[in-house]
């Protein structure tokens, strides 16, 4: 047993394969598909930015016709919130490396690392850039509309019978019903966004990490 | 380079390319699944290319990053996997199949046993590279080439004599 006879064992691995490529037809599948990934990512990228540019002008119409300064501020910090986020997204997915295949291997993998170190920090920062700001945004909107808007109930509403007093008693307390719900609603939101990403970052992005520099190491 | 210059690449690295396809397709993704993926990034490099290094040496660096990267089990890395309907793969009947396939599984799994470089290392060196090309290609110096084959020779010798005798 020599280098000769496992050389040829290894070369010989494919001789019962034929490999059949349609020379006619592959670069006309190979340009397609390259278009086809291109005009996916331009859509996304216009989906993306386009959403952005709606929450503008709704929320800007909806703080002009609220006279409540807490709830202006609260659209603001959404519109600005709004941006942030696809600015961030857009901007992490540019550094994607793209086109790294040619570079030698140990150049590859420190290339990958980066990419993914970059998305493990957005991922577990999220909290600060996505749902601080949202929270925020999204408690003062609620708390301009409930605090500064009055919900009382005018005193002409009967209240002599059992089912007036019932409905006397929902109509009284549903706005802290609502506003109790949103922010509960809000804050469960927050929590799963957060975990979501704790979890992505944790179970895909670290272990392909850790595998990336256990090789870096046997280099 | 143009069309023609890619088809008589491909036709004339498809071998090898397929053989580094079958040591590093693991699941979810089939050596031809490899293959394929490693052919459309041969296409998207090609404008890249420059001629500096030989047509072989950067085929093998597109063939054992995509491989690596396959293997990295990583959605986001691998999420933009191509299928080709052009490139189908057909086995045949050889006369000494059991044989031949015998000696090759166990060959492949004494690679397998091997760390994920010294794997790169010593594929590279089945298909008869230099060690300068294979320095290249992984991007380590010539003499490390040399120090990490003597050490994966012994372990690959060990481990496979037993099995083919």
């Amino acid at each position: 047993m020599d280098d000769k006879n496992i050389i040829d064992i290894w070369k010989h691995s494919v001789d019962n394969l034929i490999l059949n490529i349609d020379h006619a037809t592959l670069i006309s599948e190979l340009k397609a598909k390259v278009n086809k990934l291109d005009r996916s990512i331009r859509i996304r990228n216009i989906l993306e930015i386009a959403a952005a540019l709606v929450l503008i002008p709704i929320f800007s119409y909806w703080a002009f016709q609220e006279p409540s300064l807490v709830f202006k501020a609260g659209c603001a910090i959404t519109v600005l919130w709004g941006l942030y986020v696809i600015y961030r997204l857009i901007s992490t997915r540019n550094n994607k490396p793209a086109n790294l295949e040619d570079l030698p291997l140990k150049m590859q993998l420190v290339k990958q690392k980066e990419y993914l170190l970059k998305e493990v920090k957005l991922l577990d920062q999220v909290l600060y850039w996505y749902i601080i700001p949202f929270y925020i945004g999204q408690i003062l909107l609620i708390g301009g509309l409930f605090f500064e808007n009055d919900f009382s109930i005018p005193d002409s509403f009967p209240r002599e019978g059992m089912v007036d007093q019932i409905i006397y008693f929902v109509l009284r307390f549903l706005p802290y019903y609502f506003f109790t719900m949103f922010i509960a609603f809000v804050t469960a939101f927050s929590y799963f966004v957060v975990k979501l990403n704790k979890d992505a970052a944790k179970n895909d992005l670290l272990p392909a990490i850790y595998e990336i520099e256990k090789i870096e190491e046997q280099l | 380079m143009g069309d023609q210059d890619f088809i008589d690449i491909i036709e004339e690295n498809k071998q090898k390319i397929f053989r580094i396809c079958k040591l590093y397709a693991m699941d979810p993704f089939e050596p031809e699944d490899l293959f394929q993926e490693i052919i459309y990034q041969v296409w998207k490099s090609l404008p890249g290319f420059q001629g500096q290094s030989a047509v072989s040496t950067w085929i093998y660096k597109i063939a054992l990053n995509v491989s690596y990267r396959s293997n990295l089990k990583n959605k986001n890395l691998n999420k933009n996997m191509v299928k080709l309907d052009t490139i189908e793969v057909q086995e045949i009947k050889t006369v000494d199949e059991r044989k031949d396939q015998a000696q090759y599984n166990a060959l492949q799994e004494c690679i397998r046993q091997l760390n994920k470089a010294d794997q790169s290392i010593l594929v590279l060196y089945l298909e008869e590279l230099p060690y300068q090309e294979i320095a290249v290609i992984i991007g380590i110096s010539e003499n490390y080439v040399a120090v990490k084959m003597k050490r994966i020779r012994e372990i690959l010798f060990k481990c496979i004599t037993p099995k083919l005798f």
